[in-house]
């Protein structure tokens, strides 16, 4: 399932992929897969990926 | 490791290797070398002189084997023989150009005599083979030169069976530290920053994982087919080590195929344009000795691949991953357009 909330965060914040993946220290196809869904991050990267941009697990991963 | 510890650690095990190399291959020269100039007018087809004899002497009776070494003009073909103390024929081999080892054997001391036959029409060069016992390989026509004049430098060397041929030392020793270099060269260029070991995150590892995964039944599988082909004494279609070779090739090409396609193969810190470039040109140079050698007749050699005939394998497998990686780059540009 596709991580539009992710997506919206990251746009919001008018950051690339590639720049979240730099400052988060994976490959930009990392964060790409992420947004697609088609890979399931650690705790430990959805945590770098919420503090990077502002937002809690709960806003950007948990599933409503 | 930072990357000048890397490269100094490398130069010094270059020099050590270098040194000791050196050491190893003039501890133990050939027993006896003969290099001569032959030089032919051929007119009409007709070779002036036809042929040359010199003498070779062998100190002290022991067990030896000898190599012809000669690079010739396309079309000036040449017959050397070799015959021993009684005239009986010891070793022979024709053509163009020649690096050639007898088998090892008991040789007496005393005077050998080394024949040389420029052969410049299909007689001659029947009539050499039939003299001394060997066969021609291919029935391809040859093309002699019929008019020219020519100089070749022949080498014949008389080898101890203790140790291996100073070419082929000299040749595995520059192996060796050009592949060291090469690999130096590769890690302080292709990563950026001043890390050189590679950086993955935790999707590249999985994937890696996974990679490996099939690579290693890849292998194991073609290992197996192998053995199973062996054991009902089905020939196979190269030699043992090439098919062992080609195995392996196999299992790194899965996993390198697999890993490139799903993003895991380049570390975050390498530069992996830089690297594909490298492994294209890799693959066009083995695509290149692969021809050579298939030219010269050595990549099959009794109807089956010699190990000759690994520089194609490698060629497959280095111009694959670059197909693949374009392919990515291409799929990629149109998701990132989508």
């Amino acid at each position: 399932m596709k991580n539009l909330k992710l997506k919206s965060a990251r746009a919001a914040l008018d950051m690339s992929q590639q720049e979240l993946a730099d400052k988060v220290g994976v490959s930009r196809q990392t964060i790409n897969a992420i947004e697609k869904g088609d890979y399931n991050p650690t705790i430990n990267l959805c945590m770098a990926i919420c503090k990077t941009l502002g937002k809690t697990l709960d806003e950007l991963f948990w599933e409503e | 490791m930072k990357k000048k510890i890397t490269i100094l650690v490398c130069i010094l095990a270059i020099i050590l290797l270098t040194v000791g190399a050196a050491i190893w291959i003039f501890a133990d020269e050939s027993a006896a070398e003969l290099t001569f100039t032959g030089a032919v007018t051929v007119e009409d087809g007709v070779p002036n002189p036809a042929g040359e004899i010199k003498e070779f002497v062998v100190d002290e009776s022991g067990e030896y084997y000898w190599s012809y070494k000669w690079m010739a003009e396309p079309g000036m073909i040449t017959g050397m023989s070799l015959k021993d103390v009684n005239g009986k024929n010891v070793f022979a081999c024709t053509a163009e150009g020649c690096y050639a080892e007898s088998v090892p054997m008991e040789l007496e001391a005393g005077i050998y005599e080394v024949e040389i036959a420029y052969l410049t029409n299909d007689e001659a060069m029947n009539q050499f083979m039939e003299d001394n016992g060997i066969e021609r390989a291919g029935n391809d026509p040859y093309d002699y030169k019929e008019n020219g004049t020519w100089e070749t430098e022949y080498t014949v060397a008389l080898e101890n069976t203790s140790g291996m041929g100073n070419g082929y030392k000299i040749g595995l020793i520059f192996g060796v530290v050009v592949g060291i270099f090469v690999v130096v060269i590769l890690l302080a260029v292709s990563k950026k920053g001043n890390e050189t070991k590679c950086q993955f995150d935790e999707r590249q590892e999985l994937v890696r994982g996974r990679g490996f995964k099939y690579g290693f039944f890849t292998m194991m599988i073609g290992n197996a087919v192998m053995l199973f082909l062996n054991i009902l004494e089905i020939p196979l279609f190269s030699q043992l080590e090439v098919a062992m070779t080609a195995s392996i090739l196999a299992g790194v090409g899965v996993f390198a195929g697999y890993c490139i396609w799903n993003d895991g193969y380049f570390a975050l810190n390498e530069n992996r344009r830089f690297l594909m470039i490298m492994f294209a040109l890799i693959g066009v140079m083995n695509l290149i000795i692969g021809i050579g050698n298939l030219v010269a007749g050595e990549a099959i050699q009794d109807g089956v691949l010699s190990f000759r005939s690994v520089n194609f394998f490698c060629a497959v497998l280095f111009i694959v991953m670059f197909i693949i990686f374009l392919a990515k780059h291409i799929k990629d540009r149109k998701d990132e357009q989508a």
